[in-house]
């Protein structure tokens, strides 16, 4: 009998969980820890966000899901990893806190043969100073409970602009190497619709803050995209998309401190401005969880299991290069701890190489560039290759590996959300491949110009909703719900 | 439009191209776009497909 155990139950670690169960015998024990019960479709946030769904229409109960696929569920947080035991317990284990109402503090030992970390990002508001979403006019759209607030915020701003008060509203990125742009993108252009919709865009001034070095490069150096006869870019794209809606813009800005009213920044010429704001909603910067390890000597091992970010090492090249020497070979294919292979780390969880955009620093020496995004469809195959090994591994008592799935050969898909509304809603279809580019399979355009496009318009906004309830079915478990991809 | 530019001359919000009335139209023409959600569907099951092993 095997013990599996998995942390997270987000895109990673459920996909993880979901093909786990299903390939494996009932004799084999799977644990997911997760400090919430909840699952949620992040994705959709953007649209509690903005009073189009309800958080109760994006997530369910973890629990009878589990229950009825034989899984153990602790409603806990990770802690502190003992890859090897200790002197008392022969085997690996993590410790874990309760986070129930019920058993909060306590702690628990759990032991694994092998073990999947897929707890994601911590969510750095305090990187950034007066970030914290719930700080007077600051939002956030990263959980469910953000998002929830700031629809409420929202509404707020929309009843001054009925009364006839101006609102300056300010989207985008809230620390100088964030990442997850895509995400505010959608958010400020729902915002922007859900103004439009109520005829109030007199009373709005809509502006976006970004560390990208152009718009459109969400973190992945940008993309061109075929578009009107030309190969164009995603800076176009982006650019054109503001400009149709006369949203403004603010770009290579560090976002260090927030006050109530302004949002204090610097730019890549080392300047230090300001900008006001009635309402912000700004992505935090992304880090690791902050866990410890030891080995059975109880010697701190913390990094040989993680980088300095705080995200877990895995099979990645770390070796420190140029921007001009990056290869899509630095990139990690299985997702496996160098140190002990028994760990895998799927999703946002693996700390990436370097970024994909070109590190670029101030003249002040801050850096201020996109991290690297890991998006969902890639965490979702992330999560599906690790459980694919872990069986293989199980059933023929070898580490084969055979499952690979790597961000410079696995293409993204990610449809921008621009409006709500099915003959009215608009979103773009967007589509990398690879996600990483690569310069030596296509020297031209660094991917695949045939299935890397940009498309806006009715349909992506059917996809993003067809996709909301599909993803939901297959994380339900429903029937036949593996048929559908990640 | 005209305000916009005039507004945006030599800043960055004046350059980037803006839709025409063709294109608008495509983007929200019911039948054009019940064919490309096929075809969208399409291109992303092509790229996911292939994208792991
Ligand atoms: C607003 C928003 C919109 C987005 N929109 C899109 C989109 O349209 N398309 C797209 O592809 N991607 C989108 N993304 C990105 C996508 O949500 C992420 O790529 C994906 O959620 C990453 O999956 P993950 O499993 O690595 O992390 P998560 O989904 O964040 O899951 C992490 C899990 O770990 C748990 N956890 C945290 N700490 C611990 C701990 N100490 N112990 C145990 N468990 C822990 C968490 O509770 C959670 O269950 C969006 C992200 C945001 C924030």
């Amino acid at each position: 009998m095997a013990k599996i155990l998995i942390l997270g139950a987000g895109v990673a670690g459920h996909t993880a969980a979901a093909y786990l169960q299903r390939g494996l015998n009932k004799k084999h024990e799977i644990t997911v820890v997760s400090p919430t019960s909840t699952y949620q479709w992040i994705p959709s946030n953007i649209w509690v966000g903005v009073g189009r769904m309800t958080p109760e229409e994006i997530k369910f109960d973890l629990r009878p899901l589990y229950k009825k696929w034989g899984i153990n569920f602790v409603q806990a947080k990770a802690q502190t990893f003992f890859p090897e035991g200790d002197t008392e317990i022969n085997s690996a284990y993590v410790e874990v806190e309760y986070t129930s109402k019920e058993e909060a503090g306590l702690k628990l030992k759990l032991e694994y043969d092998y073990l999947i970390n897929a707890t994601g990002p911590k969510l750095n508001f305090e990187a950034t100073e007066g970030l914290a979403p719930g700080n007077g006019n600051i939002a956030s759209v990263c959980t469910f409970g953000h998002a929830s607030h700031a629809w409420e915020l929202f509404q707020e701003k929309l009843d001054l602009m009925q009364n006839g008060q101006k609102q300056i509203f300010v989207i985008g990125t809230g620390h100088p190497t964030a990442t997850c742009q895509g995400a505010a993108f959608e958010y400020i252009l729902n915002v922007d619709f859900e103004i439009k919709r109520r005829g109030l865009e007199k009373f709005a001034e809509v502006v976006w803050i970004t560390n990208e070095y152009e718009l459109g490069d969400f973190g992945m150096g940008g993309a061109f995209i075929p578009k009107g006869g030309f190969i164009s870019n995603t800076k176009l794209f982006a650019e054109s998309y503001f400009v149709e809606r006369n949203i403004t813009w603010i770009k290579r800005a560090g976002v260090k401190k927030l006050d109530d009213h302004k949002i204090y920044y610097e730019n890549l010429d080392g300047e230090y401005l300001e900008q006001v704001y009635d309402f912000a909603m700004l992505i935090p910067g992304f880090a690791g969880h902050g866990f410890n390890a030891f080995d059975k000597n109880g010697e701190d091992i913390s990094t040989k299991l993680f980088a300095p970010s705080g995200l877990m090492k895995v099979d990645a090249d770390y070796t420190q290069k140029p921007f001009e020497q990056w290869s899509i070979n630095d990139w990690p294919e299985t997702y496996q701890n160098p140190s002990y292979p028994n760990i895998f780390a799927p999703g946002i969880a693996f700390a990436p190489p370097h970024s994909i955009s070109k590190p670029m620093s101030s003249k002040n020496g801050t850096a201020i560039f996109a991290s690297a995004p890991r998006t969902g469809m890639p965490s979702g195959i992330m999560g599906k290759v690790t459980a694919d090994n872990i069986i293989d591994w199980i059933k023929t008592g070898n580490a084969i590996m055979k499952h690979k799935a790597s961000m410079g050969r696995m293409g993204a898909a990610c449809i921008v959300s621009a409006g709500y509304g099915m003959s009215k809603g608009t979103a773009a279809t967007m589509t990398v491949n690879p996600v990483v580019p690569d310069w030596d399979k296509y020297p031209d355009w660094g991917r695949d110009i045939n299935t890397t496009m940009g498309e806006p318009g009715l349909a992506g906004h059917w996809l993003k909703w067809f996709m909301h309830y599909m993803f939901l079915y297959k994380a339900k478990g429903k029937p036949f719900w593996w048929l559908i991809p990640e | 439009m005209e305000n916009r530019l005039i507004i945006t001359k030599y800043s960055d919000q004046y350059y980037p191209p803006t839709p025409n009335n063709f294109t608008l139209f495509l983007r929200k023409s019911v039948i054009f776009q019940i064919i490309r959600f096929f075809i969208l569907n399409y291109k992303i099951m092509k790229i996911l497909v292939k994208g792991h092993s």
